[in-house]
C-alpha cells in the first residue's frame, strides 16, 4: 500500500488539485474519491491530507465553502479557484512530461 | 488576481483567529464522524468503531498544529511571493512604473518639503539651552508687561533663576550711511544669560556700572546682519550703528543659529532696553510692550512657577509700593 506522501513531492497537491476539478468536496469526500479512483492503491494519510487542504487554501489554489453533506451534517467544501485550475493544468503537463521522460529511461535501459 | 482570494483568507486569519480555530475543529470532526460511520458500516460497534477510527486518525491535536503551520508558514513565504510578483509586474509596465515612481516622489518630495518648513517654524524646540526649561509668565492676561512690572516680578520671584523681558519692533538701522529696515529686540540687559545664548564674537550688555554715563548704549547684532554688512570682519565688534538719530555701539555677534525667540521673525539687532529707552517709559506702567520669559530653577516644577504666581494674582501690579510712579524713584 503506498501513501501519496511517499511519492515525488508535490503530488499530493496534485492530486487534491484534480480530485476537486470536477465538483467541490469536502475532506473525507477527497480521500475516499482518490481511493476509488486508483483502485485502493492510493491511501490518503489524514494527517497530510488536511495540513495540504489548508496550504493550497492559504496559497489560493482552492478556496473552502461550508455546504452540507449528504446526511445534512455541515462540511467545508473545497473547490478549484480560477488561478488554481490553471495551476493544475500546469502541473498536470509537468506530472505527464516527468513520467513520460521516467517511462523513456526506464524501457531503454 | 489571486490576491482576491488571499488578501481576506489572511486578514481573516489575524482578526477572527477563534473563528478560524472552531472551524478546523469542525471541519475534523465530520471527518472522524465519517469514518466512524463507515466502521460501522463495516460491522463494527460504535464503540469499537470509535477508537478505531481515533486510532487511524493519529492525533488530532497534531493534525491540527500542521494545520496551523501550514497558515502561519505561508505568511512569510507568500509574502516574499507577492514581492517578487509585484517587483515582475512593475517590470513588464515600464511605463506604469515610471508614472507611478514620479508620482509618489513628487508627492513624497512637496510632503518633506512642507514638513521641513513646519518642522522648522513651528516643531523644534527653541535653539537655546534646555528650552524646556523656559516658560512664559503673563502678568496680564494678555501676555504683556511694563518694563517696570517685569523689574518687580523679576525682584520677587524665587522659582526662576532669570526672568528677561523682549519688545519687538522693527528700526531703521544705518549702518556706514546705508539705512535698512529690520527686525529689532528691545531687552533686558540678562536676556542672552537667561537664554543661554552666547556671542560669537565679542559680549553681551555690560551691566550699568560696567558703563559709564554717556557712552553709547550697547547693540547685539545677528549673524546674517554681520555677514551682509560688515562681511564677517573680525573687528565689527566696538563700530557704531545708527537709529533714531542716536549712536549704538556694537558689543557682540548673536550666533548664526539665533534669531530671537519668536519663529519667522528674524531679529537682526538687540538693544539693551534700559540704556537705549528713555526711564519715562521703562516705568510707565500703561506702556505694556514687554513680554517675558522665565529660565526655571533647575529641578523647580512648574506648578511650583504658578504657585507663586498664583498667589500674586493681581498683585504683580498691586504690590508695587509706587504704581505710576518713576522707575527709579521706587524704594
Amino acid at each position: 500500500m503506498s501513501k501519496p506522501t511517499d511519492l515525488v513531492q508535490g503530488t499530493l497537491d496534485l492530486l487534491i488539485l484534480k480530485t476537486i476539478a470536477i465538483k467541490p468536496l469536502h475532506g473525507w469526500g477527497i480521500a475516499q474519491r482518490i481511493r476509488q479512483v486508483s483502485k485502493e492503491v492510493l491511501q490518503v494519510n489524514q494527517g497530510a491530507l488536511y495540513p495540504a487542504l489548508h496550504r493550497l487554501e492559504q496559497s489560493a489554489w482552492i478556496r473552502a465553502k461550508w455546504g452540507e453533506s449528504d446526511n445534512n451534517r455541515r462540511a467545508k467544501f473545497y473547490s478549484l479557484t480560477p488561478a488554481g485550475r490553471k495551476y493544475l493544468e500546469q502541473e498536470q503537463a509537468n506530472w505527464q512530461r516527468l513520467s513520460a521522460a521516467i517511462g523513456l529511461v526506464l524501457e531503454t535501459s | 488576481m489571486r490576491w482576491m482570494y488571499k488578501f481576506p483568507l489572511r486578514l481573516r486569519s489575524l482578526v477572527r483567529k477563534n473563528r478560524v480555530e472552531k472551524e478546523l475543529t469542525e471541519e475534523l470532526r465530520f471527518h472522524l464522524e465519517k469514518l466512524i460511520e463507515e466502521k460501522v458500516a463495516q460491522g463494527m460497534t460504535p464503540e469499537e468503531a470509535r477508537y478505531a477510527a481515533l486510532r487511524e486518525l493519529g492525533g488530532v491535536e497534531q493534525i491540527k498544529e500542521e494545520c496551523r503551520d501550514m497558515r502561519r508558514v505561508n505568511y512569510i513565504e507568500n509574502f516574499f511571493q507577492d514581492i517578487r510578483y509585484g517587483l515582475r509586474m512593475l517590470a513588464r509596465n515600464p511605463g506604469f512604473t515610471t508614472v507611478a515612481v514620479l508620482r509618489l516622489a513628487l508627492g513624497i518630495g512637496a510632503n518633506s518639503t512642507f514638513f521641513s518648513i513646519v518642522d522648522g517654524f513651528l516643531l523644534r524646540p527653541l535653539p537655546v539651552r534646555d528650552p524646556d526649561q523656559l516658560t512664559s509668565i503673563y502678568p496680564m492676561p494678555d501676555g504683556s508687561s511694563s518694563y517696570a512690572d517685569y523689574l518687580d516680578i523679576r525682584r520677587q520671584s524665587k522659582t526662576f533663576e532669570g526672568i528677561a523681558a523682549v519688545a519687538r519692533h522693527g528700526a531703521a538701522l544705518n549702518i556706514n550711511g546705508e539705512t535698512e529696515i529690520v527686525k529689532a529686540d528691545f531687552v533686558s540687559g540678562n536676556y542672552f544669560a537667561v537664554l543661554g545664548v552666547v556671542p560669537v564674537l565679542g559680549r553681551t550688555f555690560p551691566s550699568s556700572a560696567e558703563t559709564g554715563a554717556g557712552s553709547e548704549p550697547a547693540v547685539v547684532i545677528s549673524y546674517g546682519l554681520w555677514q551682509r554688512r560688515f562681511g564677517g570682519a573680525p573687528d565689527t565688534v566696538g563700530k557704531l550703528v545708527r537709529f533714531n538719530g542716536r549712536n549704538a555701539v556694537i558689543v557682540g555677534i548673536a550666533p548664526d543659529w539665533f534669531h530671537g525667540l519668536q519663529r519667522g521673525f528674524w531679529t537682526e539687532v538687540w538693544f539693551d532696553a534700559e540704556s537705549w529707552v528713555q526711564r519715562e517709559a521703562l516705568a510707565n506702567r500703561d506702556y505694556r510692550d514687554y513680554e517675558l520669559v522665565g529660565r526655571l530653577r533647575q529641578g523647580a516644577p512648574l506648578s511650583q512657577a504658578r504657585a507663586e504666581f498664583d498667589t500674586n494674582r493681581a498683585p504683580p501690579l498691586r504690590r508695587v509700593p509706587c504704581k505710576r510712579q518713576r522707575i527709579d524713584s521706587c524704594p
